[in-house]
């Protein structure tokens, strides 16, 4: 007799995945689309081990150097936005390039390909991320915010804000209130 | 994003049959890869979302606001009720309305609050950019409750 | 109308009177007294002069007697001695002489002892006779006798002269006074009569005064009262009162005009009235004027009247109590036909309630506008704009031409429907006015609008911009309009600039100034003057009122898009504040929008 089987490809391949970290006795956390959160001090051995037997199901893991680089592009702009009070005065290309040590075309390239979208596009992101986080958390008007994040003036600032965003930096704050009282 | 296991699950609740269609076109225009699931009214929806057997919750759901027997107000109080969709993001999807009724929105619950576009390509861009957004929040660590975006 | 100063007047004529009273006393009583005094003074001349006529009758009849004695003893005839001599009648004189004397003793005395001289004169006639008929005839005894007589007249005569003549001059002098004393009788006389005819004519004056006063007062009264009767009637009330105490009414003239009815119609009495009360009102209004007797509580109360002809008056009657100067208690009331106001107030609050329902149609109708139309709309262009990406190109020349149209007018009807939501909720005032920070207002302005000045690179500058009473959306918009279309209408190659500022008035500042609905007087010290200026490419100030128009457009903007309906919206909003707005311009050298706010409400 035939038998009709029905396949969801990602939970199968999800929890083989799991499986076999588990056999390793790999810490781990499953993200979205084919990212895991090993920590870094798993031995060299071990992730040899969890390769190969994944490759047995033809599950690869990525090559990660790039993603690995996407990573610390990441982390590297995030820093310059966060940890230090002032941004560069050099240009944002120029000091990636010059932190990680390859041509910004190489960085731009690999981030585009891994993220879907540009560096530019990241960062101009990650500092209204920031300038949120100003806002909400530390109570900052919008010309010590400017001043934070090294922008030109609060009207350019209040345009990029209403650029990605879609509101006012006013807005912003008074719906985030709002939810908090709501909340509250 | 492009990859078979990473795909975007999309949800929409509409009761425009002209309006479903132009989604759907554009939705396999942008060849994302992605699933996307259609309601026509709220009930459905909420019917869908609540059903024990739906495990894989979607990503972002696309939300028309008047909707017959259920509007999309009334779902989203819902959803947010319920804190099993908590990283469910929430689009509210309709015709224009004043600030005060976009921030009422936001105030809601909603993450995303788009305005119909009334041309197919802006309607394009429209989807392609909170999908991208979306992911950006989802990869890069960030907040999810000051997640508000207008178009 | 000046009333009478009674008081320090009357006092003084009072003590006037009492000092005349007491003059005129005096005087008469001295007159009353000189007057008797006269009388006495009178009798006593009279007497005076009637003794004297006595005496000279008495002596006169002496002489006769003597004559008669000396024709009797010439004549020798016995028939002329009986009862010849006039002895009683003299006897009867000098009785007279001694009742006339009584009082005047030494006169008196002089009458008694001329009494008995008399007496002896008439013994001694009689003698004499005796003598002369004597047969003997005796001649020397005669005339011995005859000598007597003589002798005893020479005595006489001297008593006379020597005695009672000086008594008599000395009574005589006594009356002398007379004279004087009827002089001063005169003066006092005189001078009661001067004083008489003083007082009299002072009083009469003051009296004629008085009239006079009184008069005008009375006549200033009538006219009061005719203006007040008038007043009444003009004004379309009625006056009653009733006295607490005796239950007496008084209906005024206009009270029964009020009622359709002839001035004292009926007996003025409660009774009578009620009758022309509203029979569903009678109750409330004889309950309320019991309890406000009770307590005397002033009242104000509005009923209905229902007259005989049928006719309904509405009427506010209002009481209050008063006490006269007697003690008594009133209850004095007017009573206000305000059947005119009723009806107009009852009209306008049916204008109220249909505006009510207007409004609620315009309402529904701007959502109609806003949601309903803009529905297939957008759906239109929608499709228009999938045939544009897959069909288009299969068209046909002309088909194509067409669908361009089709696809223009599309997007302009969707910009007027924006514009026209926008419009219609200006029109829609709340007036429901807050205090707005300017300042405030326009940091969000600039917000919104901060992509669109990115984008120019536009600089704009803000005075420090004073607070108003408004609407907060209004007048966001109104500078949302007004900074989008500096923002627009720039000059190539230039750095659009943008000032915003404010300035005090001039003095025929609000000469052109544009605002349909006010007719208020304008005075310079009550308004904000801002103006928002830039550096682009200006208008004809020849248009300066036309483009506040709705639709209005100029051939400058054609170029531009846009659909006439942005300073439409500012000049309503303006209006909503009560407010003026103007524009200057000059082709190629900016517009500059002046706009004057209310300083308060």
């Amino acid at each position: 007799m035939k038998l009709y089987v029905k396949y969801d490809i990602n939970l199968a391949c999800r929890i083989i995945v799991q499986e076999q970290l588990e056999r390793l006795g790999i810490k781990y956390e499953l993200l979205e689309f084919g990212e895991i959160e090993i920590s870094d001090s798993v031995s060299d051995e071990s992730f040899t081990e969890l390769q190969n037997s994944l490759e047995r199901y033809g599950i690869e893991i990525i090559n990660n150097q790039k993603s690995q680089l996407v990573q610390r592009i990441k982390d590297t702009i995030i820093e310059m936005i966060y940890e230090k009070d002032k941004l560069p005065t050099s240009t944002i290309s120029n000091y990636l390039a010059d932190k990680l040590n390859l041509s910004y075309g190489y960085i731009a390239n690999v981030f585009s390909e891994y993220t879907y979208t540009s560096i530019e596009n990241f960062i101009i992101i990650q500092k209204i991320e920031r300038a949120k986080k100003l806002i909400v958390e530390d109570g900052l008007t919008l010309t010590e915010v400017s001043y934070k994040l090294n922008y030109s003036s609060v009207a350019y600032l209040s345009a990029q804000f209403k650029k990605v965003t879609g509101l006012t930096p006013s807005m912003f704050k008074r719906i985030v209130d709002r939810r908090r009282n709501l909340n509250q | 994003m492009n990859s078979d296991s990473s795909q975007m699950r999309i949800l929409l609740a509409e009761d425009d049959e002209d309006d479903r269609l132009f989604f759907n076109d554009a939705i396999n225009e942008l060849k994302m890869n992605n699933r996307l699931t259609i309601f026509k009214d709220g009930r459905d929806l909420m019917d869908y979302l609540e059903h024990p057997e739906t495990t894989l919750l979607p990503h972002i759901l696309f939300l028309d606001l008047n909707m017959p027997c259920k509007t999309g107000a009334e779902c989203l109080k819902e959803i947010r009720a319920n804190p099993k969709f908590k990283d469910l993001t929430i689009a509210i999807y309709s015709t224009s309305s004043s600030d005060k009724d976009i921030e009422e929105t936001f105030i809601g619950g909603a993450n995303i609050y788009i305005k119909k576009p009334n041309d197919f390509s802006k309607l394009k861009k429209v989807i392609k950019d909170v999908v991208n957004m979306n992911w950006q929040y989802h990869t890069s660590g960030l907040n999810k409750e000051t997640f508000f975006l207008s178009i | 109308m000046k009333f009478l100063k009674q008081n320090r007047y009357v006092f003084l004529l009072r003590i006037a009177l009492g000092i005349s009273i007491i003059a005129i006393g005096y005087l008469t009583t001295m007159f009353y007294f000189q007057m008797k005094d006269l009388d006495s003074s009178f009798q006593s001349i009279e007497n005076t002069n009637t003794t004297q006529n006595e005496l000279e009758n008495l002596f006169s009849i002496l002489k006769e007697d003597e004559i008669k004695l000396s024709n009797l003893i010439i004549a020798d005839d016995i028939a002329y001695s009986k009862g010849i001599f006039s002895r009683e009648e003299a006897a009867s004189k000098i009785a007279v002489l001694k009742e006339l004397s009584i009082g005047k003793t030494f006169f008196h005395q002089s009458i008694l002892n001329l009494e008995s001289l008399i007496n002896k004169k008439y013994i001694l006639f009689g003698e004499i006779v005796a003598l002369s008929k004597a047969t003997p005839y005796n001649k020397t005894a005669f005339e011995d006798k005859l000598f007597e007589n003589k002798r005893f007249n020479e005595q006489l005569y001297t008593f006379l002269e020597n005695d009672v003549e000086p008594n008599l001059v000395g009574l005589k002098l006594q009356n002398e006074n007379y004279a004087e004393k009827i002089a001063s009788a005169r003066k006092t006389v005189f001078i009661l009569a001067v004083l008489s005819i003083l007082i009299f004519l002072l009083s009469y004056s003051k009296m004629n005064d008085n009239m006079f006063i009184l008069k005008r007062v009375n006549d200033d009264l009538k006219l009061l009262n005719e203006t007040f009767n008038n007043a009444e009637k003009i004004a379309g009330f009625g006056y009653w009162k009733v006295n607490l105490a005796t239950s007496e009414y008084t209906f005024s003239d206009n009270f029964y005009r009020l009622l359709e009815e002839e001035p004292q119609h009926f007996h003025p009495s409660f009774e009578n009235f009620t009758k022309y009360i509203h029979p569903d009102d009678y109750e409330y209004v004889g309950k309320t004027y019991k309890d406000s007797i009770e307590g005397q509580i002033p009242t104000s109360i509005l009923y209905r009247y229902i007259l005989p002809s049928g006719e309904l008056k509405y009427v506010i009657s209002t009481a209050n109590f008063r006490t006269n100067n007697k003690g008594e208690i009133f209850k004095i009331g007017v009573i206000h036909d305000v059947t005119e106001q009723f009806k107009k107030t009852f009209e306008l609050e049916e204008n109220n309630k249909k505006l009510i329902a207007i409004n609620a149609e315009l309402e529904s109708f701007n959502n109609i506008a806003s949601h309903d139309l803009q529905e297939p709309l957008r759906k239109i262009q929608m499709f228009i704009s999938r045939i544009e990406g897959n069909d288009l190109e299969a068209m046909s020349e002309s088909g194509k031409g067409y669908f361009d149209k089709i696809k223009l007018s599309a997007n302009r009807m969707q910009n007027l429907m924006i514009d026209l939501v926008n419009y219609s909720r200006t029109i829609k005032s709340d007036k429901v006015f807050t205090k707005i920070n300017l300042n405030g207002i326009l940091e969000d302005v600039l917000e919104e609008l901060s992509v669109n000045i990115e984008e120019i690179k536009a600089e704009i500058s803000i005075d420090e911009l004073p607070e108003i009473f408004g609407t907060k959306f209004q007048v966001q918009q109104l500078f949302v309009n007004l900074i989008s279309n500096s923002l627009k209408y720039t000059k190539p190659n230039t750095i659009p600039t943008i000032i915003i500022s404010t300035e005090d008035l001039f003095v025929d500042d609000l000469k052109d100034a544009v605002n349909e609905k006010s007719d208020k007087i304008i005075t310079n010290k009550d308004y904000y003057k801002i103006i928002v200026s830039d550096n682009g490419i200006g208008f004809n100030q020849e248009y300066s009122q036309r483009i506040f128009q709705l639709f209005r457009r100029l051939e400058t903007e054609i170029d531009y898009t846009g659909t006439g309906l942005g300073l439409a919206i500012c000049k309503k909003v303006i209006e909503n504040h009560n407010g003026f707005i103007k524009a200057e311009g000059k082709l190629n050298s900016g517009a500059k929008f002046i706009i004057y706010l209310p300083k308060v409400l």
